[in-house]
């Protein structure tokens, strides 16, 4: 689980320092405060997880045990340009850094913006058999992750890791170069032309699941869907009582994945009792679409974690499409799923909804209140604040009619308040 | 700037909305804690997660119980401060200081995170033989006044005069009362509702309070909560 983050230039956040981090973290906090940038770094640092070498030749020792990018992500897909569709990049960028595959099939990257003395400037990364690097790496090569930042020499660590290093027995150091990932302002060091962070805790996620607006409206991939259907058990009849408990109309269904007309994805479908054909998920509204991606995926995930096999879970905007009698029960039904199994939480919202749902979950222990936090983002300057609310200061906040998602006053056309008694809805949980 | 205010009660919501015209370009936001136990908790819940985060005003509201001292429930609030510094990691080693020129008024000032909280403290009975001092206290002086004795009888158009009113609710009455073997008013709220009853208000004592602070013109107001609004100033 990861505990604490150490960001040194991760896109809008020049520094910032993140402790306390719990099982289940909900993220707040204005636009452009982080929150997305938080769940990708976690993303990519996550997928880190091919074991390659770090060759540098002016340094001593040149080599270093590292990682980089695995080619999949849990959903199958690439990360890398999973990121950039996020973004809207159809390209790699090409301006700050230069690649290429050596004859010996390493990676060799050159950063000229790097002094020519600095070991970072031009290094190697080379892969073990039977894992060689291909031309796609290429492509899709933009961080490496120091797997013993003990070791690391001083000019891999940025001054901020220097004064900030976490204490914490299990650490990995993520380093990226690609310049539209690295927050480009008042560049005064070096190692200011690389996007670098740390994350400590006791140990690291095996599976990784990014769940944003892309993937509620996108099919699943073939090779996502096909290892479910062989490896998961009873994957489409936990789905179906799953989005049975959020839409208790379709009680009753079966769900089918199967491929799409496509051939190259699949797509969930829908046997209702009263309907002879059954209805694909996406004729459905946007509601059940995202609910349905996302139970399937996160089943898929809960299933794979186990105690050697920890999963992160990362997903951004939970309340999108969804009406708040059936945000509740989606979120209910999330933490049902991952009560218990080692999968750690990140959902970073908007919603005052879901803010309010998450309170009364904490109030009924749905949720542990010893295992989860809400933290509010503040961005300014370049600088990542985070101020945490446990569930005493979710249910003060809430029953007073303040809003922990703003920092200061704001003309609000409605203001919120919590029930000082929420009572146990059954239909809610 | 918003000065966040922690209260006993409603009343002190009403005087404070009625105490805020005298800061323009302040606004107030008032919690009622719904008695002295919970307001440490209030502070805690509501002032932790912007503690370090934001410039952080605060104003405490507190009445003074009958046994109860300044010093233990300046102790009190000192404590409840230093466990949200440390719950968030944050290193102090700050007193409360009376503010200037205000004996009932201490300030807590931390510049180094830009919090500053100041505690007022009732500590003035209205009357003699009540065993509290509470903002009740306050508004009941308020309201002993002849001209806003007089005021607040037009409002319920009754035709009596200021000093009658007053000479009826604090002499009369309880006299009547204690002859016939009642034991006597002890705070100022039983006062209130008292007050409230002779002029055929029926109301609580915070809306009694409302009517009261608007029956008076703003010097009287001034001279009236003097210290709450030097508390105010300190922030």
């Amino acid at each position: 689980m990861i505990r604490s983050l150490t960001i040194h230039r991760f896109r809008g956040i020049r520094e910032g320092v993140i402790k306390n981090l719990r099982v289940f973290n909900v993220l707040i906090g204005p636009n452009n405060s982080g929150k997305s940038a938080l769940l990708e770094l976690l993303y990519l640092g996550s997928l880190s997880r091919r074991t390659c070498q770090l060759i540098t030749k002016t340094i001593d020792p040149p080599v270093h045990a590292a990682t980089m990018l695995v080619t999949r992500d849990f959903l199958s897909y690439a990360p890398t340009e999973r990121l950039r569709w996020r973004h809207g990049y159809a390209l790699r960028e090409t301006d700050s850094f230069l690649i290429d595959l050596d004859k010996e099939q390493n990676l060799i990257l050159e950063l000229p913006d790097l002094p020519a003395t600095y070991p970072l400037h031009r290094f190697r990364l080379a892969a073990e058999a039977p894992d060689w690097l291909r031309k796609t790496d290429v492509q899709r090569t933009i961080l490496f992750s120091l797997v013993q930042p003990d070791h690391a020499p001083p000019e891999f660590i940025p001054p901020l890791l220097a004064t900030h290093r976490p204490d914490l027995p299990y650490q990995r150091w993520h380093y990226v170069w690609d310049q539209r990932w690295v927050y480009r302002w008042n560049d005064t060091h070096p190692l200011d032309r690389l996007a670098i962070w740390a994350e400590a805790g006791d140990g690291r996620a095996e599976h990784v699941l990014f769940f944003d607006f892309h993937t509620a409206h996108a099919h699943f991939e073939g090779a996502f869907a096909q290892r479910c259907y062989r490896t998961v058990s009873k994957w489409e009849e936990r789905i179906a009582q799953s989005m049975a408990r959020v839409f208790p109309d379709m009680a009753g269904m079966r769900v089918n994945v199967k491929p799409t007309p496509t051939g190259t994805t699949w797509g969930g479908y829908l046997e209702l009792p009263d309907r002879t054909l059954p209805l694909e998920i996406d004729q459905f509204g946007d509601g059940a679409r995202h609910a349905f991606k996302v139970l399937a995926a996160l089943i898929a995930l809960v299933d794979r974690a186990e105690q050697q096999e920890p999963g992160l879970f990362l997903w951004e905007d939970p309340e999108l499409f969804m009406h708040p009698a059936t945000l509740g029960r989606l979120l209910d039904e999330v933490a049902r799923l991952v009560a218990g199994k080692p999968v750690q939480v990140f959902m970073s919202t908007q919603s005052l909804e879901v803010i309010a749902h998450v309170t009364r979950m904490l109030q009924h222990n749905v949720l542990s209140p010893e295992q989860t936090l809400a933290f509010r983002l503040n961005l300014r300057d370049g600088v990542l604040r985070s101020s945490w609310f446990n569930r005493e200061n979710l249910a003060s906040w809430l029953e007073s009619g303040l809003d922990p998602r703003v920092l200061e006053d704001i003309d609000a056309p409605l203001q919120f308040q919590l029930r000082e008694e929420v009572h146990e809805d059954p239909s809610l949980c | 700037m918003k000065i966040l205010v922690f209260a006993e009660g409603k009343t002190e919501e009403k005087v404070i909305e009625r105490l805020k015209q005298f800061f323009p370009g302040f606004a107030f936001q008032t919690f009622d804690c719904k008695g002295k136990d919970k307001i440490n908790s209030e502070i805690v819940t509501k002032l932790g997660p912007l503690v370090g985060q934001q410039p952080v005003r605060a104003l405490i509201l507190r009445d003074k119980d009958s046994g109860e001292t300044i010093a233990r429930i300046i102790q009190s609030v000192d404590n409840g401060l230093k466990g949200i510094l440390k719950q968030r990691g944050i290193n102090t080693s700050l007193q409360f200081q009376r503010v200037t020129g205000v004996w009932n008024a201490f300030v807590w000032d931390a510049p180094s995170i830009d919090f500053r909280l100041v505690i007022h403290i009732a500590s003035r009975r209205s009357l003699s033989g009540l065993t509290k001092c509470t903002i009740d206290d306050l508004v009941l002086r308020l309201a002993l006044n002849q001209n806003v004795a007089a005021n607040l009888a037009q409002r319920q158009s009754l035709n009596v005069r200021g000093q009658v009113i007053i000479q009826k609710v604090t002499q009369e009455i309880p006299a009547l009362l204690q002859r016939n073997g009642f034991p006597p008013l002890s705070e100022a709220k039983d006062y209130v509702r008292l007050y409230a009853a002779v002029l055929r208000m029926h109301t609580s004592p915070p809306v009694f309070a409302a009517n009261v602070l608007a029956s008076a013109n703003n010097n009287l107001v001034q001279q009236n909560f003097a210290s709450i609004i030097a508390a105010i100033r300190a922030l």
